[in-house]
């Protein structure tokens, strides 16, 4: 399965999504005391970024609808292999302080080498234990850095 | 007399073994992730930034700086060998470097390519260590007003010299200034936009934004188009030039000193720029344009000495004014904030170790990049034959370290996440992340100073355009306008640097 967006739709797509970001931080910002302009208060700003972002995103609208009935092409997005990476990276994300740092980039490595670079799951497993294991050596004891142990922590 | 007194105290920083060492670790850093097609300097600053945590700032900061002006040489080897510009202020030299290689001529083309960078950084340095003091000095005297004005400028300029339309780089650019508003109101200390999250109330983590936006993007977007490089391996006693070259070369490098230095003071792809004009410069001075495309030693020179003679003008607005005008020097102020220290006119009378010993170390990364580049080119090339494969997962992985390692916050790698899948979307439809994160950068000081001025005016917002500092802020935009105009008239193709980007 192969997804893919007029090059114009996506321009549409990230022009609604800059609308609503412009609308979510006003409306939150205009709740903060926004004061006058002799007396800024913590709202003034972002409420003044938020109103321009969303005339900027709406001439994005215009533009984008404009740029319709040119053949502006199509793009593909999110091919399987990126997708993978993704997922891997989330999940990787969602083990990194619940189990620690080692099972972690273990999944992450192995899933990667795996669909990636094409190795079977018994290389794909033990290439992703060696490449943890050099960067466990190489950031936690060379270089002090603090990563979360999992299972290594000390009861 | 008093700035080559600072400047010998400098070199006295810079010689100190722990500088040295990690000057060399830098520069060598730098030109791998220059060579490496999907990495450059950005993703290289990034990833290590964490690791400086733990070193002196002045060891910090000079390895940086190091990366940095390191993958400007490494970035050429790729353009010359491949025909794939390893960083995208290598793209002009596909053109003549890759001919010339193909001619059996890899050799010289490297030859000159490394010649010319040294010239053009070394010589930028030099500009640098002039400007700056008395620029320095004049920017002591000015208030919040102006800081507004300049800062509005700087973000301004970024909208007219960028590689996409300039609506887009408008709403890149607001984007990046309301994300700075997320965290503590500097004024009343008031959390804005932090949900309660006690991890927001010192605002997004710019490190987790620039690895996300950059770094991840860059990975995915690399995965789309996987493939084997076959590189051409020069050589080493191919290397030496004949004397035609030298003879061509000279005035090239001559120009594209002059070029590269002026362009790199321009917020925004100057590095990219400079390169577009001086190769068009080249091919109209000329006597035989019409060998340009197919293996002129000057389309090589010119360019390639120009990208680098942009690394040192390039910092004199981040050093003097706090100003980043490429998020790689974004980097760099994020790694001197982490250090205690505000990059600005001050900077040179309260850290003058820092500030001279940064001057210093960049004349030394610039000859160790010519002594290591030439004999270790085939080692260079060889890392162009790791499949992505195997180097995307663990750049990935190194980046989640990089990340985690700043603040141990879980947030942050699900910001990582989550910008990294944004950059790609936006990266798709030719949207330019790099001013959402100079944005992002500045955001907070153009607040402080709008709400400062607000204040003393009573409202009233005529004291933005009163004043000299005003004044001279505006005739530089005129200035940066004709320089522009220049650029365009030469020929430079706005679609050449977005097709890179």
């Amino acid at each position: 399965m192969k997804l893919a967006l007029e090059h114009w739709r996506g321009e549409f797509v990230v022009g609604c999504a800059l609308l609503a970001t412009a609308g979510g931080f006003g409306a939150l910002a205009i709740d903060m005391s926004v004061g006058d302009f002799a007396m800024p208060g913590p709202g003034l700003f972002p409420l003044l970024l938020a109103a321009l972002l969303a005339l900027v995103a709406v001439a994005l609208l215009v533009r984008a609808t404009r740029v319709r009935s040119a053949a502006t092409g199509r793009v593909d997005l999110l091919p399987s292999n990126v997708l993978v990476a993704l997922c891997s990276l989330a999940v990787a994300t969602a083990l990194f302080e619940s189990s620690g740092f080692l099972i972690a980039s273990m999944a992450l490595l192995s899933i990667l080498f795996r669909a990636l670079a094409g190795l079977a799951w018994p290389r794909a497993t033990l290439a992703g234990a060696v490449a943890t294991g050099v960067a466990w050596m190489l950031f936690v004891q060379l270089l002090g850095v603090q990563l979360p142990r999992g299972f290594l922590t000390p009861v | 007399m008093e700035t080559l007194g600072y400047l010998i105290d400098g070199f006295g920083v810079a010689f100190h073994w722990s500088s040295l060492f990690y000057c060399f670790i830098g520069v060598l850093w730098g030109t791998m992730v220059g060579v490496l097609p999907g990495l450059g300097p950005l993703a290289g600053m990034s990833l290590l930034l964490p690791l400086t945590f733990t070193l002196d700032p002045s060891s910090a900061i000079i390895m940086l700086a190091g990366i940095f002006y390191g993958a400007m040489y490494g970035g050429s080897t790729t353009s010359i060998l491949v025909r794939i510009p390893g960083e995208s202020a290598s793209v002009i030299t596909c053109i003549d470097g890759y001919e010339m290689a193909r001619r059996g001529r890899a050799g010289p083309a490297l030859m000159i390519s490394a010649l010319g960078s040294w010239v053009g950084g070394t010589v930028s340095i030099v500009g640098l260590m002039l400007f700056a003091p008395p620029l320095a000095e004049a920017m002591l005297s000015i208030g919040p007003p102006a800081e507004f004005m300049l800062i509005t400028l700087a973000i301004l300029v970024l909208g007219f010299v960028s590689s996409g339309p300039a609506i887009k780089t408008l709403a890149m650019i607001l984007l990046g200034l309301l994300l700075a508003t997320v965290g503590l109101d500097p004024i009343t200390a008031w959390p804005r936009f932090t949900f309660g999250a006690l991890e927001l109330t010192d605002g997004l983590s710019f490190v987790a934004l620039a690895i996300g936006l950059f770094g991840v993007s860059e990975i995915l977007l690399s995965l789309e188009r996987m493939e084997t490089l076959n590189a051409i391996k020069p050589k080493l006693r191919d290397l030496m030039p004949r004397w035609a070259d030298i003879r061509d070369s000279a005035p090239a490098i001559g120009r594209g000193t002059v070029v590269g230095f002026v362009f790199g003071i321009i917020p925004g792809i100057s590095h990219i720029l400079s390169t577009f004009v001086s190769y068009a410069i080249e091919k109209r001075l000329s006597r035989t344009p019409e060998q340009f495309g197919k293996g002129a030693i000057a389309g090589v020179a010119g360019p390639e000495t120009a990208n680098n003679a942009t690394t040192g003008s390039m910092m004199i607005p981040l050093l003097v004014m706090g100003i980043p005008s490429i998020p790689s020097t974004a980097i760099l102020l994020s790694a001197l904030l982490i250090h205690g220290i505000q990059p600005g006119p001050r900077m040179m009378t309260e850290h003058p170790d820092i500030f001279w010993g940064l001057i210093a170390s960049m004349y030394l990364g610039n000859l160790m990049l010519l002594i290591l580049n030439l004999p270790l080119v085939g080692t260079f090339v060889n890392l162009l034959r790791i499949p992505y494969g195997y180097l995307a997962p663990c750049v990935l992985l190194i980046s989640m370290i990089g990340v985690y390692a700043v603040n141990a916050s879980m947030l942050d790698l699900w910001l990582m996440a989550a910008f990294g899948l944004i950059g790609y979307f936006l990266r798709k439809f030719a949207f330019d992340v790099a001013p959402l994160l100079l944005a992002l950068v500045l955001g907070s000081r153009l607040e402080l100073s709008f709400r400062h001025s607000l204040a003393i005016s009573n409202g009233d917002f005529s004291i933005f355009v009163h004043g000299p500092a005003a004044k001279l802020f505006l005739a530089v935009l005129i200035l940066i306008l004709v320089l522009q105009g220049i650029a365009w008239r030469l020929g430079y193709r706005k679609g050449a640097v977005q097709d890179v980007n």
